[in-house]
């Protein structure tokens, strides 16, 4: 069961200083679980503190107590640079903001995050592949100002899978684009779990989204307050 | 609206407070302007009348008028009377002080009749008003024996008429010739002898040894003898002496008119000022033009970087104005909001600026060099209401350039915006159509057709026809084409090597090349600025190096040594009683007198005879007006200078054959060549006793064997230049020979001769000018080469080249910094997303450094080398061209160009420095980055 879980964590509390002096308590006691090969969605208003949680999860930020395990290694317990190397290696991420490097064009932008990673295979052929699964193998060579806001998303989720990784975060990925371009992606990470494997956690506050994870976690004032499973057919 | 705008300007501190450098400077160097141009044009007028004083040792600022009046019924009041009328006309209209006004009246000469000694001589008896204080009685004979008869008036006599004449004081002279009505002649007494008491003194404009036939009496005398004698001719002149340094580009002009109306009315009326002021005006004009053509890069440069700045900030700001304008604010309003923001900046610019513009000229007028600062006096540099006017005008302009690219902005929606954004990506309008190229090409082409006429371009300069400006605009056509063609092979060569490397690459090697490759219009338009920048710096440094050495090197050659003394000699008289008549010649001056200079002062001297109109026959052909130089060789070689490489052989093997030959001479080569000889030759010099005119009587002649032939010799200039009567300038060969001292002075006599010194390193020209005071002796030039190298640069045209050639580059250095740093730390603003997400996919701190120094030093570093090589390549084209504007004559020492290695040092050391700070400021905002803000701020 444990092998199963590919993140875990273990009371975690993120608290943040506010100008009043006081400390504002974004997440707390937090356990999770984070299923291997599965979309965990995490779903809450604005402001409930998904993306503090998803943050955390990402090793992007530090929680203020409580352990963070990836595939049963602390988190703490790595210095900076490995956690650098696991974020670059391991992970991938997606962005609200979408985020691609805008003097690089849509190969270039996957090439990136294959050097970062120092991925061994061959990259052409690989980037090719990545870009042609998310629909894109024609605008390979346009910059993201080029291209629309759905298709600048899939260049960011093709980057974020093409090196293989364990793990990909996506912070409300479809929050900037419209129902059509959400339900695309949507679609698109649906393959990517089935076709690759991968694992992905995202947070979302669209209600219609809920159906496509596997396992949705709801999350109210920092805290967990509910848990459901989802059966997809292959 | 006031309220808006402060908080616009609080909004974006660091980059107002850059666009508020750029317009203070603008207005600084503008506001400048007309100070260091009038202060410069002064300096022009005083140095002409300085190169008067220097040159023909006569004060130049003179009116003068002189006339002789005739009548029965003439009286000295009466000439007092008219002489004081056109004093008066002349003060009227000039409004230049009086230094000083000389007066001479005299009555015609008669022969006299001496109480002792021979009487064969004429004299004259004239009358200086106030001249008493102007003198120094040097003996007196007692008044009670000269009043003890009234027949008997006193008069004064100088030493020199003494001398002259032989006379002694007490003695009578009697004129024979003027006699009252009881036909009883006048009869003067000697009562003292004087010399003029200061020898500074300007009231001596004539001086009293120039009155070589004249007895001086006060003027109720004159005003007696003019009476009791029934003089009725009376001779005037009268010197009204201006204070040429109260004259001023203001009232030059008003001058120049009026002495033209005075000479127009007035034939007797004589003055040196309107040629000088003419010269002026002609060699105004060419200052003026100098003056903006190089200004003109300062001001490209200034209004470049308010356009980089405000561009900088409108592009932060786009998604502002296009919020405004879908709030339905007109484009006018949106303008207004920026003309109010570029107002508020202008005034500040304007209080900040004038100051600065005074400091600036004040900078500018203290270089010495390029980028050499001097504590010379600055006076003449004085501030003008102009001043204002031009800050208000570089104020106005400051603020088209900030208002006017709004309108651009504000006529954009944000779709637009996009669009452009996409456009912006793309190939440059300039490398689309290789305006860089073309810029070339058209600079090339100038300075072909520059280099072809540039015996005619030399001619106007020399003539003050005219100086095409385009000498110098086309540099900065070449330098701004060069910058942006240094651009496209930088972006070539990333390219290149981009693609060379592009798989071995680390990934933040790949990022910043890839960054390189893509920068966008503000990043260009930085690397052109420091390319164009560093060019001109190096350009600057290297024309400025070059006019200055040349300039030195030739003033140096031409003295030969570093100071030259020619003291007065003055020559004896003797009766020659065979001739029945007196016969002058010169006695050599106690040479020993200079001895005490020797340990002191003084390295080594010499006495070196020079003659400027020797006659040379030799191989059937004459030649007329050559110099002659006559050395004690040893002495010479140890005293004079002279630079190596411009002879076959080192000089000293010219002194070394002399030595050995007595009769010796050596020989101009351009001497050698037009009268056919060689080594070996004899040759004959004929000599005019100057004492005796220049009559067939007074030749002496001398022969000589040609024991050399030199290129170049210390003092001689091979080039000479005069106007034909068309007045066009004709180039002369000047010929030199060169003869032993000890042979000539055996042939021609005892003749006066200079004293060279080589001096020791810590003397100075003053050193020996009061040696030489203290030692009584009087000289009749002193010339130092340090001093006259000075000077030189003190020239109106060399002072406006290098105080705006330092400041050009100090401005462009210190704007280069402030807009590089703001633009990078502005740039890095702008990426945080992008460093966010290189983060937050796991790149480090030290590789996004790595990349951020990657891609410094590719678009900075080798902007710079470019800029550098830019500038190399415009100096080895452009120097020479223009340093004739500057030196224009032909000389021995033929113009070179002057690589000044340290200035270059000086630059590079500048922008690896200025490379650096950017580094460490932007690591420390790298450093200072939080990744999750970063991304957050992609999201809002």
């Amino acid at each position: 069961m444990m092998k199963d879980n590919i993140i875990r964590t273990s009371h975690i509390v993120r608290t943040f200083p506010v100008a009043t002096g006081e400390t504002f308590l974004a997440l707390k006691d937090i356990d999770i679980d984070i299923a291997r090969g599965k979309l965990t969605i995490l779903k809450g208003r604005s402001g409930s503190g998904k993306t503090t949680l998803l943050n955390i999860l990402s090793a992007l930020d530090d929680a203020t107590s409580g352990e963070l395990y990836f595939e049963e290694e602390s988190i703490a317990e790595l210095d900076c640079g490995e956690r650098e190397r696991l974020r670059r290696q391991q992970m991938g991420f997606v962005f609200q903001s979408i985020a691609l490097i805008p003097i690089m064009n849509a190969y270039e932008n996957v090439n990136f995050a294959l050097r970062l990673a120092e991925y061994e295979g061959n990259r052409d052929a690989r980037i090719r592949e990545v870009l042609s699964m998310v629909g894109l193998e024609e605008r390979m060579q346009h910059l993201p100002a080029q291209m629309s806001g759905g298709e600048q998303q899939r260049v960011a989720i093709a980057r974020a899978v093409a090196h293989r990784p364990k793990v990909i975060f996506a912070d409300e990925p479809t929050g900037a684009l419209d129902t059509m371009n959400g339900l695309s992606v949507m679609k698109l990470f649906r393959a990517l779990i089935e076709q690759e494997g991968i694992t992905i956690v995202m947070t979302t506050h669209d209600p219609n989204l809920m159906e496509f994870g596997d396992v949705v976690y709801e999350i109210e004032d920092g805290e967990l307050i509910g848990r459901e499973e989802h059966t997809h057919s292959l | 609206m006031f309220v808006f705008v402060k908080r616009k300007i609080q909004n974006k501190k660091c980059l107002n407070g850059c666009l508020l450098l750029g317009i203070t400077l603008l207005i600084a160097v503008a506001s400048c302007t007309p100070m260091f141009q009038k202060g410069s044009l002064n300096m022009l007028l005083h140095s002409k009348f300085e190169t008067v004083i220097r040159e023909e040792n006569v004060y130049p600022a003179v009116i003068s008028r002189s006339a002789r009046v005739e009548g029965e019924d003439v009286s000295y009041a009466s000439i007092t009377e008219k002489i004081s009328g056109y004093l008066q006309t002349w003060k009227k209209y000039i409004e230049v002080p009086e230094q000083a006004t000389q007066q001479h009246i005299w009555i015609d000469g008669y022969f006299i009749k001496r109480e002792y000694g021979l009487n064969a001589d004429w004299m004259e008896i004239g009358c200086i008003p106030n001249m008493e204080e102007h003198v120094e009685v040097l003996a007196t004979e007692s008044l009670d024996v000269l009043q003890t008869s009234k027949q008997v008036y006193p008069c004064m006599m100088t030493e020199s008429v003494m001398d002259r004449f032989g006379l002694i004081l007490g003695e009578t002279i009697t004129f024979e010739g003027i006699v009252d009505e009881n036909e009883n002649p006048l009869v003067l007494c000697i009562s003292g002898i004087f010399d003029e008491g200061n020898a500074t003194d300007v009231f001596w404009h004539v001086e009293a040894d120039e009155y070589e036939k004249q007895l001086f009496v006060d003027e109720e005398v004159m005003d007696s003898i003019i009476e009791k004698y029934s003089v009725s001719a009376i001779n005037y002149e009268v010197y009204y002496l201006l204070d040429y340094l109260k004259m001023n580009s203001n009232n030059a002009l008003d001058m120049l008119y009026y002495l033209e109306q005075f000479r127009e009315k007035d034939v007797a009326l004589v003055e040196s000022i309107s040629e000088i002021l003419e010269d002026y005006v002609t060699e105004m004009k060419f200052v003026n033009t100098i003056f903006w053509v190089l200004e003109l890069p300062i001001f490209v440069v200034l209004l470049a970087f308010i356009y980089m700045v405000s561009g900088q900030i409108l592009n932060m700001e786009k998604g502002e104005i296009a919020m405004l304008g879908s709030r339905g604010l007109s484009t006018v309003q949106i303008m207004s909001i920026y003309l109010h923001q570029s107002g508020v900046l202008a005034s500040v610019g304007v209080l900040l600026g004038l100051p600065l513009g005074f400091l600036l000229c004040k900078l500018a007028a203290s270089t010495d060099a390029f980028l050499e600062f001097s504590w010379k006096a600055t006076e003449v540099y004085k501030p003008t209401v102009m001043m204002v006017v031009y800050a208000m005008v570089a104020a106005v302009f400051a603020m088209a350039f900030v208002t006017v690219p709004v309108l651009f902005y504000a006529k954009d929606s944000v779709v637009g915006q996009k669009k452009k954004r996409i456009l912006n990506r793309n190939c440059s309008f300039v490398e689309k159509y290789w305006l860089d190229a073309i810029l070339l090409i058209c600079s090339l082409y100038l300075l072909y057709n520059h280099k072809k006429q540039l015996d005619v371009l030399i001619e106007q300069v020399v003539t003050g026809q005219y100086m095409d400006p385009l000498i110098f605009l086309n540099v900065t056509l070449f330098l701004f084409g060069a910058g942006l063609l240094g651009l496209r092979l930088l972006r070539y060569s990333a390219s290149l090597i981009f693609r060379f490397g592009e798989s071995r690459w680390k990934t933040y090697t790949y990022a910043s090349f890839l960054q390189i490759i893509r920068a966008d219009r503000t990043q260009r338009f930085i690397s052109v600025f420091l390319i164009f920048t560093v060019a001109m710096g190096i350009f600057n440094a290297t024309v400025a190096g070059t006019i200055n050495e040349n300039k030195e090197n030739r003033i140096r050659y031409n003295i030969g040594t570093d100071i030259i003394v020619s003291e007065q000699w003055k020559p004896e008289v003797y009766m020659d009683s065979t001739l029945k008549k007196s016969v002058r010649y010169y006695v050599e001056p106690d040479y020993q007198k200079y001895a005490g200079l020797s340990p002191q002062f003084v390295e080594s001297m010499t006495r070196v005879i020079r003659d400027k109109k020797i006659e040379i026959s030799g191989g059937g052909k004459t030649v007329e007006n050559c110099e002659m130089m006559a050395i004690h060789t040893k002495e010479f070689g140890e005293t004079a200078t002279l630079k190596n490489g411009l002879n076959e052989i080192h000089w000293y093997h010219y002194l070394n054959d002399l030595a050995t030959t007595g009769s010796g001479v050596l020989i101009s080569k351009n001497l050698a060549e037009e009268m056919e000889l060689k080594v070996g030759d004899g040759i004959r010099y004929t000599r005019h006793n100057d004492l005796l005119g220049e009559g067939e009587d007074n030749k002496t002649n001398c022969n000589g064997i040609i024991c050399g032939i030199f290129d170049s010799w210390p003092g001689f200039m091979q080039y000479q230049y005069r106007y034909d009567e068309n007045g066009k300038r004709v180039e002369q060969q000047h010929y030199m020979i060169v003869t032993n001292y000890a042979y000539t002075v055996n042939v021609f006599g005892d003749t006066p001769y200079e004293i060279w010194m080589k001096k020791k390193s810590n003397t100075s020209l003053l050193d020996v000018e009061a040696y030489l005071s203290k030692n009584n002796i009087v000289t009749t030039s002193v010339i130092g080469a340090m001093e006259e190298v000075e000077q030189a640069k003190s020239e109106a045209m060399v002072q406006i080249t290098n105080g705006l050639f330092t400041l050009s580059f100090l401005v462009s250095v210190l704007l280069c910094t402030i807009g590089f740093l703001i633009y990078w730390m502005t740039a890095i603003k702008q990426r945080g997303m992008l460093y966010g997400i290189y983060r937050a996919m796991g790149m480090g701190i030290r590789e996004v450094s790595k990349m951020l120094l990657y891609e410094l030093s590719f678009s900075s570093l080798l902007a710079g080398l470019l800029g550098c090589l830019a500038g190399f390549v415009a100096s080895l084209l452009y120097t020479n061209v223009l340093a004739v504007v500057y030196l224009p004559e032909k000389h021995n020492i033929v113009l070179r160009t002057q690589w000044s290695g340290m200035d270059i040092v000086r630059m590079l050391t500048l922008i690896v420095c200025m490379v650096l700070v950017c580094f460490v400021v932007l690591k420390r905002q790298i450093r200072n980055s939080d990744i999750l803000q970063a991304i957050k701020m992609g999201e809002d």
